[in-house]
């Protein structure tokens, strides 16, 4: 078919899940796609431009059906692009029904709805290799005949047929009428498989051979109630260490490379505001974005390898019955765990969930769970509260950890029961065999994440960096007395040749301007004006100063703590005992101490619970479509962390422990 | 078909629902229950009253194995779906 008018020919993929739809899609269209929403959804599609002689045809991956009654969201979305019901995409010109070869009568009951469409139809017939190790032979050519339209086995894996898939694109047109639903009073599933039923006699030849055992053998071990989550908890630990271990390189290097650059910008250009916003805002906000990558990569690069392996749905199959008694699907819980290397590419990964309301509960609790980002801090807690007992201190991490799985868990069932209240809707899953995965698939699927990440929400992580950059720097403010007299000090110890106790004059000067330029600074104020709210906690305006700007991202605190404390940035860098040591040793201006086991309890529990990264809030956004569940999230966390912290610190100090 | 040979064999064993089969065992889909919203979708997946099921392994969820694909159902919904036990537990003694 020619293109007629100015908008390229649309055909759309149908077909079941699990046929291989976007392996075949990814084979067809390569990297000449991209990843678009759903006119008013959160549901994403991919829009491609076939190459190799079919280009001028432009691909709509929908997500899979199996029926023209839509039993989820996604379903429906699928549909309604499929029949042209959305009014920004319109009816394809044509449709590609990607079948599994190994399943062709039930692919045929949804094949009998599309063909009644009368839109252009071509059956791709997916996978024929494995249909015929399984003793499968289908005759293309009689079902082509039986349907009325053209029929090309693929497998879209190899790259086989595609050529003739191509052509019979190029060539599309109606098919031949064909009334499948005669009347259709009583079970139209019954009409419609009686036909599928008798296709399937005449053209399929099944000769059964044991080839398909494997698939059930793993499956004994892999469904299997214990041994199952035992399995499951094994890979889940496997990629949770892949994604911790594997992306440290690639992030040391991101950093690296964006201090290497603030470095050089900082000696290239004269001291200047815009140095400083050049250097803390935009370079450092950028990098704080794109240190995110590598994490994300690795996650969805392996979540496409299980998910085309078909262990993923074993996966969801045997955590089903065990996330529900928090009222959340089993599919739920690989998100969950990713959560804890990072909240980002956790709720990015939440999309395998079907049910609208699961997903969105999974999603207003990942930050429960501690992120790796809240390690420093909970390193800097620990060393403050056991500073010689490694052992007691390792408590506190674990303590902090499973804290942060129990709110969490607990925020789920009460969301489910209040909020967003609902039944989850019983499990029916398809549990594919299993297959070879298909790296190509898993690349590009990262590629895409990727991009999406970057575009959406790296604009929204660079915009509020450079904001708190200037909330921590406006209204300037004079260096303070002691300061100015260090720094001539230290120019009069130079003019003699003392240079090692001039440079620590000049540090020292440094590090009270830094001191008072935060302290007066907009956050400076902040952190002054909510201090009565925060006493009940055991804090002060200078770990308030900490608490505000970490609510950009979490790990800041220790360098602000720093610089508060008047330690100095790089100091709490390279030498963390150093700051610890500062820390314990800070007082308030009347003679306590600050960093008392209370307050480090309170703060510590603040921090497992708080939302404190703005990231993550920009990707629930960028998930959800709309500002209501961030702020939600933000809401509820703040008061979770607020509440809890309140109640550790007075208990403890009711107990005495002051 | 063996047909006769499968009615008196089987005409014996009692009607079960799909949540209560031993695994391994196989059936016939003799009705179903409710049309519970859940349902349609096991029934878009072939599902019909008269298919031929097998219980691949019974618990919640169990996992059903309908026209050559096996499918996780919940205990739940499967209870709704009442079989007609095929009496022998292998293709050995029955072939059908």
């Amino acid at each position: 078919m020619e293109s007629a008018g100015k908008r390229a020919m649309r055909v759309a993929l149908a077909g079941n899940p699990n046929g291989g739809k976007t392996t075949l899609f990814n084979a067809l269209t390569g990297l000449r796609a991209h990843t678009a929403n759903y006119p008013g959804t959160t549901i994403e599609c991919r829009l491609g431009r076939c190459t190799n002689g079919a280009s001028g045809i432009e691909l709509l991956d929908l997500p899979g059906i199996y029926d023209f009654n839509a039993s989820s969201e996604e379903e429906q979305v699928a549909l309604n692009a499929l029949q042209g019901r959305s009014a920004e995409f319109g009816a394809p010109d044509g449709v590609i029904v990607v079948t599994d070869a190994t399943n062709l009568s039930r692919s045929l009951f949804l094949i009998s709805q599309i063909v009644e469409m009368k839109l252009p139809v071509v059956v791709a017939l997916n996978m024929v290799d494995l249909a015929e190790a399984g003793g499968i032979r289908i005759d293309a050519r009689k079902l082509a005949a039986e349907l009325g339209c053209p029929v090309v086995p693929v497998v879209a894996r190899t790259g086989h047929g595609l050529a003739e898939l191509r052509a019979a694109l190029r060539q599309m047109k109606p098919p031949a009428p064909r009334e499948v639903c005669g009347g259709c009073d009583g079970c139209r599933f019954k009409t419609r498989y009686a036909w599928s039923d008798a296709i399937t006699q005449r053209c399929v030849e099944h000769a059964p051979r044991p080839a398909s055992r494997w698939t059930e053998r793993i499956d004994h071990m892999l469904t299997h109630p214990v041994l199952g989550v035992a399995a499951f908890f094994g890979v889940m630990l496997g990629l949770f260490f892949l994604i911790f271990s594997l992306a440290s390189v690639p992030m040391d290097l991101i950093d690296g490379f964006f201090s290497h650059l603030g470095g050089w910008v900082e000696r290239t250009m004269p001291e200047s505001d815009l140095r400083n916003l050049l250097v803390k805002g935009v370079i450092g906000g950028g990098g704080g974005v794109l240190v995110f990558l590598p994490q994300i990569c690795i996650l969805f690069f392996c979540i496409s390898l299980l998910e085309d392996t078909g262990y993923l749905a074993r996966a969801a199959f045997v955590m089903d019955r065990l996330m529900r008694r928090v009222g959340l699907p089993g599919k739920a819980f690989v998100p969950m765990l990713s959560a804890h290397a990072c909240a980002i590419p956790a709720i990015m990964a939440t999309r395998v969930i079907e049910d609208k309301r699961d997903r969105l509960v999974t999603i207003l609790v990942l930050p429960l769970f501690s992120c790796s980002a809240r390690i420093p801090v909970y390193s800097m807690l620990a060393a403050l509260l056991f500073a010689d007992n490694a052992w007691r201190a390792s408590l506190v991490f674990t303590g902090a950890y499973a804290v942060g799985i129990l709110a969490a868990v607990g925020v789920a069932f009460a969301l489910k029961r209040a909020l967003l209240k609902g039944e989850s809707r019983p499990l029916v899953l398809e549990l594919p065999s299993y297959k070879m995965p298909s790296l190509r698939t898993a690349a590009l699927l990262m590629l895409d994440r990727a991009w999406v990440f970057l575009r959406r929400a790296g604009t929204i992580i660079l915009f509020i960096s450079i904001a708190l950059w200037a909330l921590a720097t406006y209204p300037k403010s004079e260096p303070p007395k002691e300061a100015v007299a260090l720094q001539q000090q230290a120019g009069q110890l130079r003019a003699r040749g003392a240079t090692k106790d001039a440079d620590e004059a000049q540090a020292q000067a440094n590090r009270l301007t830094a001191h008072a330029a935060l302290a007066n600074s907009a956050a400076g104020r902040i952190g002054h004006y909510i201090e009565p709210v925060l006493r009940p906690l055991g804090f002060d305006w200078q770990i308030g100063i900490g608490i505000i700007s970490s609510f950009a991202a979490r790990e800041v605190i220790v360098s602000t703590l720093a610089v508060v404390y008047g330690v100095g940035e790089d100091v709490a860098e390279e030498d963390p005992e150093s700051l610890y040591d500062s820390l314990r040793r800070a007082q308030r201006a009347d003679g306590t101490k600050v960093f008392t086991p209370a307050t480090c309890v309170s703060l510590l529990l603040f921090y497992v619970l708080a939302m404190q990264c703005l990231a993550t809030q920009a990707i629930t956004r960028r998930e959800t479509n709309s500002w209501k569940w961030p702020a939600l999230q933000l809401g509820y966390m703040t008061l979770l962390a607020y509440g809890t912290a309140l109640v550790a610190f007075q208990t403890l100090r009711a107990c005495g422990i002051a | 078909m063996k047909r006769s040979n499968k009615e008196t064999c089987c005409a014996s064993a009692a009607r079960r629902r799909l949540n209560e089969l031993p695994s391994g065992s196989r059936g016939v889909v003799h009705h179903i229950e409710t049309a519970e919203t859940a349902l349609h979708r096991l029934m878009a997946m072939g599902l019909c009253v008269g298919r031929e099921i097998k219980v691949v392994r019974q618990g919640n969820p169990l996992i059903l194995g309908l026209l050559g694909a096996r499918i996780g159902v919940s205990s739940r919904l499967a209870h709704h779906v009442v079989v007609q036990p095929s009496c022998c537990g292998s293709t050995r003694d029955c072939q059908s």
